[in-house]
């Protein structure tokens, strides 16, 4: 296995900007052609790193062949940022043109390319998915606890400290522009009204795979989501949900990525190439 | 140009390694009508590792205007040779072209590969060149002579210290003249080259004119030429360090036979 660290010209940040990738080296050698691709996203205040320094994701994903993208969205809710840059542009219609280029053996196709992510980076994850339903196969969302609109079922409240210090603008604001993400209901940040969407446009349907531990703050937005999923009939995202005691910890997301990577296999072996 | 960090496992080596990759982003270079591009296999020196080229001089910027990838690896004190401790020669040659056309947008087109080193990389640029001159286009040797005739005496602190231990675990003798005729001597290895009848690779060679390889240089390079090889040398006041490659780096990318691909 191969763990690349990539310094590339972001136009749309419009600065330098630097991802991680996995490489399944074994995959690579075999020629068995075109890698299927997770786009696995960091939580807040982490790095384009710390999945593959706190998990054991490159022994997973060397496992089962797959290439993972580690990008970094900096403070960001994986949002066009109102004061900051636009990372929901650069994850989504950006890098992957960008490292297709640079990695050709990375697939193109929508159902060899997934996207998963922990805490905000779940969060970030369903968000993006549900956005962009042609563009992602299935969706990973580990202990999420930031999906517009289920922020009054939140545990924590106030959010990070101003990055600017005291009395300067508040995270959500340097994101949405709002101080309440409350009012972002029926917003493009609207991740539940994408997804009613989605389905009655007759869109391509994402996988949902959902996990989150009992005691983690994240249980009761997590509930939320569950119970929002239940609710549409036939199941039409293939929505599955796990719970387990555990906690907000690297722990509960080594054991369940590598989980959701054996579920997403069936996927790629079926359908990729 | 994207800066790429890789580490991966090397079956030559038995171990993981490190590579430094620079390679054009969309837009940017020369690539083939295949859309891959033509690649510089850089070596470094002994005590080097795959980070100095990209430390020392302003390799991406030269790359960039040439347009063309460049791959760095780490090869020890091996002197790029196929050794108990570790297949270098095959990993530079063979092993790691193999992984790197596979993950990376670089042509394995002999007519699109380009080898060059400095000092102990001059070395491994000989051997790699000369052992296979089908696999490159060009070569360019940075103040490099034939590593067995320079007389080089051993360094205090006896057989252990690793620049003498070198001498056993890579040439098997600490007597170097015992290595003519050998696969260490490049000189041997040319002539086999010029006798084999293949496309020989085009030579830019370049030496300061302090440097104690200086006037070694200008020798080989004059038996290469009576070979039959193309040879380009050039040298200018400087010594044995990065402020003299670093000038010379972008007159060697300058001077590579980079084909017209045209943008796909």
């Amino acid at each position: 296995m191969a763990l690349l660290r990539v310094h590339f010209f972001s136009k749309v940040l419009h600065m330098m900007s630097t991802a991680d990738v996995i490489m399944p080296e074994k995959a690579v050698n075999e020629g068995t052609g075109e890698l299927p691709v997770l786009w696995l996203l960091h939580g807040g205040g982490g790095t384009q790193s710390e999945w593959h320094r706190f998990s054991n994701i490159e022994r997973y994903a060397s496992d089962k062949g797959i290439a993972v993208v580690m990008p970094c969205a900096g403070i960001s809710r994986y949002c066009n940022m109102t004061y900051g840059g636009d990372y929901y542009d650069y994850i989504v219609h950006e890098m992957p043109g960008i490292f297709r280029h640079l990695f050709p053996l990375f697939s193109g196709k929508r159902e060899m390319n997934f996207i998963a992510g922990l805490s905000l980076g779940g969060s970030g994850a369903i968000s993006l998915g549900m956005r962009n339903p042609e563009q992602y196969g299935a969706i990973g969302v580990f202990s999420a606890s930031s999906i517009i609109p289920l922020e009054h079922l939140r545990t924590i409240t106030g959010g990070p400290p101003s990055p600017g210090g005291p009395g300067k603008k508040s995270v959500n604001m340097l994101n949405f522009g709002v101080e309440n993400t409350g009012d972002l209901a029926g917003t493009e940040h609207d991740v539940l009204m994408h997804a009613r969407n989605n389905v009655a446009e007759g869109k391509p349907i994402p996988r949902v795979f959902h996990a989150v531990g009992t005691e983690d703050h994240a249980y009761p937005v997590g509930l939320g989501l569950k119970a929002f999923f239940e609710g549409f009939e036939g199941n039409p995202y293939k929505y599955e949900f796990h719970e387990e005691p555990g906690t907000h910890n690297w722990d509960f997301w080594d054991k369940w990525v590598r989980i959701f990577l054996d579920w997403l296999k069936t996927d790629y072996v079926k359908e990729g190439a | 140009m994207a800066l790429i960090s890789a580490e991966f496992y090397s079956e030559c080596l038995g171990r993981g390694t490190s590579i430094y990759a620079v390679i054009p982003e969309k837009g940017e270079g020369k690539p083939n009508k295949d859309g891959r591009y033509p690649v510089l296999w850089l070596l470094h020196g002994a005590s080097d590792d795959y980070t100095v080229w990209q430390r020392n001089t302003s390799l991406e910027l030269y790359l960039k205007n040439v347009g063309i990838a460049c791959i760095m690896s780490s090869v020890d004190l091996s002197f790029y040779t196929n050794i108990d401790g570790g297949r270098y020669l095959d990993y530079t040659t063979q092993e790691l072209p193999g992984i790197c056309q596979k993950m990376f947008p670089i042509s394995g087109d002999p007519a699109d590969n380009f080898i060059a080193g400095l000092s102990m990389g001059g070395h491994g640029t000989m051997k790699a060149g000369f052992t296979y001159p089908e696999k490159y286009a060009a070569m360019g040797i940075f103040s490099c002579a034939n590593f067995i005739d320079l007389n080089v005496q051993m360094v205090p602190g006896g057989m252990r210290s690793p620049l003498n231990f070198v001498r056993e675990l890579v040439f098997g003798t600490i007597d170097l003249d015992l290595a003519h005729g050998t696969e260490h001597d490049n000189l041997w290895l040319a002539k086999n080259a010029a006798a084999s009848g293949k496309k020989l690779p085009k030579i830019f060679a370049v030496c300061g004119t302090n440097d104690g390889s200086h006037d070694y240089e200008v020798q080989n390079i004059e038996y290469f030429r009576s070979l039959g090889f193309d040879c380009m040398f050039m040298d200018s006041p400087g010594g044995h360090d990065f402020y003299f490659w670093d000038q010379w780096l972008p007159v060697f990318l300058q001077w590579l036979p980079i084909r017209q691909g045209g943008i796909r």
